[in-house]
């Protein structure tokens, strides 16, 4: 074999020998220290709230694997090296003259590469490079590997943290998600349509979904975010109900005076029940026939299509509706069951046929939210049928008479509303005659009160929702204060509120709008307070009253109606007991 | 056989010869052959009576060149090394005359260097890097091959003059001779004391002599090796405190020299980590200038090549570790 041959072959294969030596020993380096820092990581998990401790330990393993793999490749080492390795065999550095001048053709150069040649041909039997891996690069990361397996597995407080901060991190994003579109849904609205007023009620709402957005912020655990997730559905139901209020005063005004919407402002009654005008006396009375009859069905589509026209040129109404119906969609699941159930009511009233067709309606389809209210108030049968939509309990109670009431005031309200919101505008209008029909039902049964307080508009059709179906509390609360008075509605809100139960760790004080005259409280100057958590729940958005105080001024008015008499007979044990049921 | 060989296997036998003449003092031998293989001068150090003077005779014997002793004194003047002019009567008038002085010989025993006045040591510089001797206003050239061996007591300082910075620069080798062995001493006694003297042969020629220089500076050095004592080089200029003087790069061509025709007495044809081991301290022991760090620590020169060599190859070897 030529001399150069030989040696090239022998210091290339030296040179493979050294380099694998050194990427092994790099590479069980790395994963050493990667393993290293993996336990360290999973030790400090084990000990401390680390949700990402898996991944990042199984990262640094990794990422200790592959560093060492190119710091392997970086020091690998070239033929010189490779050559004055071989002479380390005892030729004292003849390869590695030889390999230098390998290209050199002179005598002195031939000589010196004839004797390296020689030399390495006596000793190619004892050259054996070893790859110096070493027994400790082979033990340390079986026993790290085990160190880290065992904490990666063993269950530990601080791991089960982790899991649920990061859970309730995940949530409160996508929370955080869903209010900045609802803020930005509620700021896309076009505003030239609204009075000055609805444009502070307006801002007011996105202030209070900031306001929101500022708790999913600051919230940690998962008592906070349920807390926060609490208040901001409910801040979605009012925010919803002030919508579909407000886009019902745009179509009113609309309707009154198309050319001028500004001329009449109607104030959007966010507590405040809406009054009964003309107009909504003809409505009601459009109501009352769809609910009759199939003909008055179809006259009350008739009207709703000359509206449908109507409110087709009022975008606004459309985005204030679209609003509405977009917040009530980001209600939390318990609501959403709640929704279903009014869904199912719907089914039921669907069933009457003439709803039915109110569904096809339409693109006022929102303005039955507020209609639902009407015909919340339409009759006990629409109270019925929410009942023996929403549940079989209620049905029952509806059959019972109160449960006619418990049934508007659950979600009556809100199902009809739907179905009035099929039904149109006639819906509203219902509300006119609902208390005539109110009357009737209310003669059939408590559902007749029912009616009235679907009457009580947005506060009834609120309480409704937020106790949804919770029990007979609810409806009572509802069609009591409808039944009173249409300015009664107030009181049925607040008190279907309350009668939620799930909710009542909250006691708001409106402070903006609406008749608060029976309200307690100091209000504040127009402004919004930051929330604050208090020993039994959280109050915000204006003044917040203990909850014991609120409640016992509440059982204490309840028990002064029942002295004075002002409550139906025969309800007085249900009040006392519906009270007592806090105690 | 190649005459590199051949060559080489005389130069052993040169050495074998010098070794009949004197007892022991083997490594004295060899780098006295290594400097002159190199062409360099050498400064011996010893105490007297160790044979300095008769390894330079026999060297001078063994390899067939001219040899003069120069013992040089306080008041030995430099025209009394190279010579002078001298005015000359003839027939035909006045005339100088350059009569060569007793530098003008292949090796030169510079005896007891130190004892010359600085302007007398000056007048070997020029005969030393330069191979002339320049007198008035004409140099002359010293035969070749010429070398220098100087001697120095490392007592009796008083009344000496130590060799400056230049001139000891132009020492290839600063051997120190040790005093021999109870054997070796029982050997020189038998050698020196009895009838029968050793003989040692001549086995080279001046024209032998210059072509086997030749040929060292034709061995091989490898990038590693060149490496290795650049670094040993550096090391010398920083990094150690008993150093307050590095050696020039006039050492390093030193070392590289000795160490090729080191290379080329074992018989290689490159130049090994060794070889450079071997001819560094002789050649940077004069070279290095020791703070007072050193003399008050009792260090002296050749520890502290032994340690910069020990760093430089720790070094190395970290380097080439992974």
């Amino acid at each position: 074999m030529d001399e150069k041959a030989y040696l090239l072959q022998w210091i290339k294969k030296v040179q493979k020998r050294i380099n694998a030596g050194i990427l092994l020993r790099r590479s069980l380096e790395g994963l050493c220290i990667g393993l290293l820092i993996g336990t360290l990581v999973e030790v400090y998990a084990y000990l401390r709230p680390f949700y990402y401790a898996h991944v990042c330990s199984i990262l640094a393993v990794v990422l200790g694997l592959v560093v060492g793999i190119v710091i392997g490749c970086v020091q690998r080492r070239d033929m010189h090296a490779a050559a004055g390795r071989i002479d380390g065999f005892g030729l004292k550095e003849r390869v590695a003259t030889a390999y230098e001048a390998l290209d050199s053709d002179d005598r002195i150069s031939r000589l010196q590469r004839s004797d390296a040649v020689q030399g390495l041909s006596r000793v190619e039997q004892s050259i054996r490079i070893p790859l110096q891996i070493g027994w400790y690069r082979l033990v340390m990361p079986l026993l790290l590997l085990a160190l880290m397996a065992v904490f990666f597995i063993l269950p530990s407080e601080a791991r089960a943290l982790a899991k649920e901060k990061h859970q309730v991190d995940k949530m409160i994003e996508e929370k955080e998600e869903e209010i900045e579109e609802a803020i930005q849904t509620l700021e896309n609205i076009d505003k030239e349509e609204l009075t000055d007023k609805e444009q502070q009620q307006l801002q007011d709402m996105i202030d209070s979904l900031e306001s929101s957005y500022n708790e999913m912020q600051q919230a940690e655990t998962l008592e906070d975010f349920e807390r926060a997730n609490q208040k901001l559905d409910y801040r979605y139901e009012q925010i919803s109900e002030a919508l579909n209020q407000m886009a019902q005063n745009v179509e009113q005004r609309e309707a009154s005076n198309p050319s001028d919407p500004q001329a009449t402002p109607t104030p959007t009654p966010t507590p405040t029940p809406t009054p009964a005008g003309g107009p909504q006396g003809q409505d009601g009375q459009d109501g009352d026939e769809g609910d009759g009859s199939q003909d008055q069905n179809q006259s009350g589509q008739g009207q709703n299509q000359n509206q449908s026209g109507q409110s087709q040129s009022n975008a606004t109404s459309q985005q204030l509706q679209q609003a509405a119906q977009q917040m009530n969609s980001h209600l939390s699941t318990g609501q959403n069951n709640q929704q279903q159930n009014q869904n199912g009511q719907n089914g039921q009233n669907n069933q009457n046929g003439q709803n039915g067709q109110n569904g096809q309606n339409g693109q006022n389809g929102q303005n039955n939210q507020n209609g639902q209210n009407g015909q919340d108030g339409q009759q006990g049968q629409s109270g019925q049928n929410g009942q023996d939509g929403g549940q079989q309990p209620g049905g029952q109670d509806g059959q019972q008479g109160q449960g006619g009431q418990q049934g508007q005031g659950q979600q009556p309200g809100g199902q009809d509303g739907q179905d009035g919101g099929q039904d149109g505008q006639g819906g509203q209008d219902g509300q006119g005659g609902q208390d005539g029909q109110g009357g009737q039902d209310g003669q059939q049964g408590q559902g007749g009160q029912d009616g009235q307080g679907g009457n009580g508009n947005q506060p009834g059709g609120q309480g409704g929702n937020q106790p949804g179906g919770q029990g007979q509390g609810d409806g009572q609360g509802d069609g009591q204060g409808d039944g009173n008075a249409a300015g009664g509605g107030g009181q049925g809100q607040s008190s279907g509120g309350n009668g939620a139960g799930s909710h009542h760790d909250y006691v708001s004080l409106p402070n903006a709008d609406g008749d608060d005259g029976d309200l307690y409280g100091n209000r504040m100057s127009g402004e919004d307070t930051g929330y604050a958590r208090y020993e039994n729940g959280v109050g915000w958005a204006g003044n917040h009253v203990d909850y014991n105080n609120v409640m016992g001024e509440y059982s204490e008015r309840a028990y002064q109606g029942i002295e004075s008499g002002r409550y139906p007979s025969g309800m007085e044990d249900v009040i006392k007991e519906y009270f007592t049921s806090f105690n | 056989m190649n005459e590199y060989d051949v060559m080489q296997q005389k130069l052993l036998a040169c050495e074998f010869e010098i070794g009949r003449e004197i007892i022991g003092q083997r490594d004295v031998i060899r780098s006295v052959m290594l400097a002159i293989l190199s062409g360099g001068n050498v400064l011996l150090e010893g105490m007297p009576g160790l044979g300095k003077t008769r390894l330079v005779n026999t060297i001078s014997h063994v390899l067939n060149l001219s040899f003069k002793r120069i013992q040089f004194t306080p008041d030995l003047m430099p025209g009394d090394i190279t010579g002078t002019n001298i005015m000359e009567r003839s027939e035909s008038g006045s005339a100088f005359r350059f009569e060569a002085g007793p530098i003008f010989a292949n090796i030169i025993l510079a005896d007891e260097i130190n004892r010359a006045t600085p302007k007398t040591q000056s007048a070997l510089l020029e005969a030393m890097q330069e191979h002339i001797v320049t007198v008035g206003n004409v140099s002359h050239k010293v035969p070749e091959p010429f070398f220098v061996l100087a001697t120095q007591n490392p007592i009796e300082t008083e009344g000496t003059y130590p060799l400056p910075e230049a001139q000891l620069d132009r020492f290839m080798f600063k051997i120190m001779v040790p005093f021999p062995t109870k054997e070796e001493l029982a050997g020189i006694v038998g050698l020196t004391e009895s009838v029968q003297q050793g003989a040692a042969q001549t086995v080279l020629n001046g024209d032998e002599l210059q072509q086997a220089i030749q040929m060292a500076k034709e061995i091989k050095i490898a990038d590693a090796v060149m490496d290795y004592i650049l670094d040993i080089m550096m090391a010398t200029h920083g990094g150690n405190k008993y150093v307050r003087e590095g050696a020039s790069p006039r050492a390093a061509q030193a070392i590289i020299r000795g160490a090729k025709a080191r290379a080329f007495m074992e018989g290689r044809y490159n130049v090994s980590f060794e070889d450079v081991d071997t001819v560094v301290p002789a050649v940077l022991r004069h070279r290095l200038i020791l703070s007072f760090d050193a003399v008050s620590d009792g260090v002296n020169e050749d520890m502290v090549v032994a340690e910069i060599i020990k760093n430089v190859k720790a070094q190395m070897v970290a380097q080439n570790h992974v």
